[in-house]
């Protein structure tokens, strides 16, 4: 066991201009040079399948590693059992690999996913710590009782069914999606909400990034941001989030130079709220499984964050954190 | 004419949601694609557009179809209104403006105004929604027989045109007349002669019967004693792919990849056969892959039929040539000299953010038609400040779409310039912050600062409120192409004027329907 840190696994990325939304700011994450060469594919360049509940298949025909972000997970239009990743996982260039670890999400359906590059979703926020949980362990249905809590604490029925919420919500998440931009350049973000930090995602390569960024904006951060709405938390303007003040303006030179001032606080705000994460301790395990061209899993947990990270060469390429307590 | 438009517009009580729905239809008719955007699924989006053509049908039927059938809106529209119009038969109680024989006119102006897939596609939709009364088989028969390519439209679009008439007709119709048109003229019976010129003849009038014949029987899928050129051409090419060259590329190639299969002949030699007969939007389609190929389809600019948003496709994709920018300048003078916006200075505020570069089906199209709205603007008005807030220029003198939507200082960069008017150009989705632009324009009120401020958007998203707007206080037109922009003020004037904007959609409508409407002081 190892310990590392937020800032270690930032290391090389700069934090870009703040994109603020209703109670959700994201903070990109910027390479300079952004990593030009392609280290690993996506799964929906790949085709993927289930051969028994609770076993994912991926057949990765690229000459890349596939790496499978974490918590990696596919609804389908099939008579077939949507199921999902308990972990990320690595498969080698032109081969086939299968996680017997997978987790279903929808007990109402039976059958397995036929063979496809299907369109990819990223576990809501509130079910990746518990899936996190049970990543070792077997047992198709071991992530159920959370899902039918997540889907009674968003209003609906309290049915192990992802395809519901995602069904239900379909509108709001397509908006969600809509309301942040990619940036030149960007290859992960730092997510808050309400002020306090919910993730940091970092990939390989500003590619990876933008297949990413939608599944994990409609699955993970905007099925959040849409419990929290459900649940009726208070919608106030986060503290990171500042008003521009013009009631002393008295001229639109001053009303610049409040505009100025207060993206400005803002960004120092938001970066200050990410600088009381990025030191506290993490404690990092070999997350097993195979070693693919030197590239290695490591799962990473502290009080505040659990996750997993990529580390190719000694050099990290791939984090994957959340808060806990989601 | 008037008189219907008032009551459209001012009674009492029912103002503000007749408002809505016309402010609703005209987001549509104006924008909506049917197709996936960056913001919303086909789906949503098909919902939406369903919903307000049928609210304004029935709202003012009158209404609805002049509008369809004058300038500034989509194909789509047109082809989802002409059949919703066809769909629903005509009554005294539900029109206004137009008797049943008008409205059946303009209905055959609507279609014939739509580009033959489209107008094929709306023939299609019919049989497929069992649209089949008389009015409607009627159109399809007027506009099929009537036309003056029918032999290239056999070649080209057979199996939709075999549909269209089979729907016409009625499949024992057809039946019959493939079996007539089967035989050598000179031994159809006298019976059979009457036959085709009650089914056939009648509806394309002025036409060589004999080659309308030919065509209808080709269509109808016999191949027998051809002598039309086209038509020759397409049942040799079966045997010999080069006797096809003066077929129209996709029908050459569809004939390769089906009879030739195996052959030595591929895509390329096609391209290669068929260069001199590609259409307009066929060279802009395929300009890229016939350059790789070295053969020559040589665009011609001066063609009317690409749009300056095509063109801008066009220039994104290969580049801005200096043929290509005066091509986009003439458009934009012809575009802009039809807005009413005379001696003033207008500041531009553009939205190069990530999201212009739109879905996945049309890629880059929202920036395009910023581009083109940007010119016929700039065409339009005196003196124009150009702010861009995100993007970034590329080595051909364009623009790409990147970063975040942060308007605000490009509102107030305008503001600074004291234009007349400030339009800003964005789909509207503002991120850093959300709300930004809205605290600097009630920062530029508060200072006593009144320049009016309205949107475009080059998007249309399936929200219940229309387009997304930038802040509330900003008035927000959806705007699908340059050629647009005339209903789009309209649209404008529907928030502070409703009554002068009914006024403005009968004088627009009435400029694709002359001697129909007249038009209100």
């Amino acid at each position: 066991m190892t310990s590392t840190t937020i800032a270690e696994l930032l290391a090389g990325c700069e934090l870009g201009p703040v994109q603020s939304v209703g109670r959700m700011q994201v903070v990109p994450l910027l390479a300079d040079p952004a990593p030009a060469a392609d280290e690993f594919v996506a799964p929906p360049a790949c085709r993927t399948a289930t051969t028994a509940y609770g076993t994912l298949v991926f057949d990765n025909p690229h000459e890349q590693p596939l790496l499978v972000p974490c918590h990696a997970g596919f609804v389908v239009c099939q008579a077939a059992q949507d199921h999902a990743m308990a972990h990320a996982a690595l498969v080698a260039g032109n081969s086939s690999a299968a996680f017997d670890t997978a987790l279903c999400v929808q007990e109402t359906q039976g059958g397995t996913i036929a063979a496809g590059e299907h369109a990819m979703v990223i576990l809501p926020f509130p079910l990746r710590e518990p899936a996190l949980a049970v990543r070792d362990r077997r047992g198709y249905n071991r992530l159920w009782p959370a899902v039918r809590a997540f889907n009674a604490g968003v209003g609906l029925q309290a049915v192990a069914n992802l395809a519901v919420f995602f069904g239900h919500f379909a509108q709001e998440l397509d908006r969600f999606v809509a309301e942040f931009e990619s940036l030149d350049g960007q290859v992960g973000a730092v997510v808050l909400a309400d002020g306090g930090v919910l993730g940091v995602e970092r990939t390989p390569s500003v590619a990876y990034w933008e297949t990413l960024w939608a599944p994990l904006l409609r699955g993970c951060y905007g099925a959040e941001m849409i419990r929290r709405q459900q649940i009726g938390a208070p919608a106030r303007p986060p503290a990171t989030r500042v008003p521009l003040d013009t009631t002393r303006a008295g001229s639109l030179e001053e009303v610049a130079g409040a505009l100025d001032a207060a993206d400005r606080a803002e960004r120092r705000l938001t970066h200050d709220r990410i600088a009381e994460v990025e030191r506290l301790p993490l404690k990092a395990d070999d997350a097993g499984g195979r070693q693919v061209d030197r590239a290695r899993l490591e799962t990473v947990h502290g009080w505040r964050f659990v996750g997993q990270v990529l580390r190719r060469g000694g050099r990290v390429v791939y984090a994957s954190l959340v808060a806990r307590g989601g | 004419v008037a008189a219907s438009i008032t009551d459209l517009t001012t009674s009492a009580g029912q103002a503000p949601a007749v408002v809505d729905v016309v402010r609703g239809f005209l987001d549509v008719a104006t924008a909506a694609g049917g197709r996936a955007t960056f913001y919303n699924t086909t789906a949503e989006q098909l919902a939406v557009e369903a919903s307000a053509h049928t609210g304004m049908l029935k709202l003012d039927r009158g209404v609805y179809a002049a509008v369809l059938a004058g300038p500034g809106v989509t194909d789509r529209a047109r082809q989802v209104g002409a059949r919703l119009l066809l769909d629903r038969p005509w009554t005294a109680a539900a029109a206004t403006l137009f008797d049943e024989p008008a409205e059946t006119m303009l209905l055959g102006r609507m279609a014939a105004a739509l580009p033959v897939p489209r107008r094929l596609k709306l023939f299609g939709d019919l049989a497929s929604g069992r649209v089949n009364n008389a009015r409607a088989r009627k159109l399809i028969l007027r506009q099929i027989l009537g036309e003056e390519r029918l032999e290239w439209w056999c070649v080209r679009y057979r199996t939709k045109l075999e549909t269209a008439l089979a729907h016409a007709w009625g499949q024992r119709t057809v039946g019959i007349l493939r079996g007539v048109l089967g035989k050598p003229t000179a031994t159809r019976t006298a019976v059979e002669t009457a036959l085709l010129a009650r089914l056939v003849d009648r509806w394309a009038p002025g036409r060589d019967p004999a080659t309308v014949h030919e065509c209808v029987g080709f269509a109808l899928g016999v191949e027998d004693g051809l002598r039309l050129p086209l038509l020759v051409a397409y049942h040799q090419a079966k045997a010999n792919l080069p006797a096809g060259a003066r077929l129209p590329y996709e029908t050459l190639d569809r004939i390769r990849s089906t009879f030739h299969r195996g052959s030595s002949w591929t895509s390329a030699d096609v391209l290669k056969l068929t260069a001199g007969q590609l259409t307009g939007s066929q060279r802009l389609q395929l300009d890229r892959r016939a350059a790789e190929l070295g053969v020559d389809v040589a665009l011609d600019l001066g063609d009317a039929g690409y749009d300056a948003t095509r063109l801008y496709l066009y220039a994104l994709a290969r580049g801005l040539t200096a043929e290509v920018a005066e091509a986009l300048q003439a458009r934009a003078a012809r575009t802009g000299a039809r807005l009413p916006l005379g001696a003033r200075h207008v500041g531009l505020v553009l939205d190069g953010s990530a999201s212009m570069a739109g879905g996945a089906t049309q890629p880059l199209r929202p920036l395009a038609v910023m581009l083109a709205l940007r010119d016929a603007v700039a065409a339009a008005c005196e003196q124009v400040t150009e702010i861009w807030c995100g993007g970034h220029p590329d080595d051909g003198g364009l623009v790409r779409p990147a970063g975040a939507t942060a308007l605000a200082g490009g509102l107030l960069a305008a503001l600074a310039a004291a234009p007349d008017l400030i339009v800003l150009v964005t789909d509207g989705y503002e991120n850093a912050p959300a709300g930004r632009t809205a605290e600097v324009l009630a920062a530029a009120r508060r200072l006593g600062i009144g320049t009016p401020v309205v949107q475009l958007s080059p998007v249309v998203a399936a929200e219940a409120s229309g387009v997304r707007g930038v802040a509330e206080q900003v008035p927000v037109l959806p705007v699908h192409r340059p050629e647009a922009l005339e209903l789009a003020w309209v649209r404008l004037l529907l928030d502070v004027d409703p009554v002068a904007a009914a006024r403005a959609l009968v004088r627009l409508a009435s400029l694709a329907t002359p001697g129909l409407l007249e038009v209100p002081a």
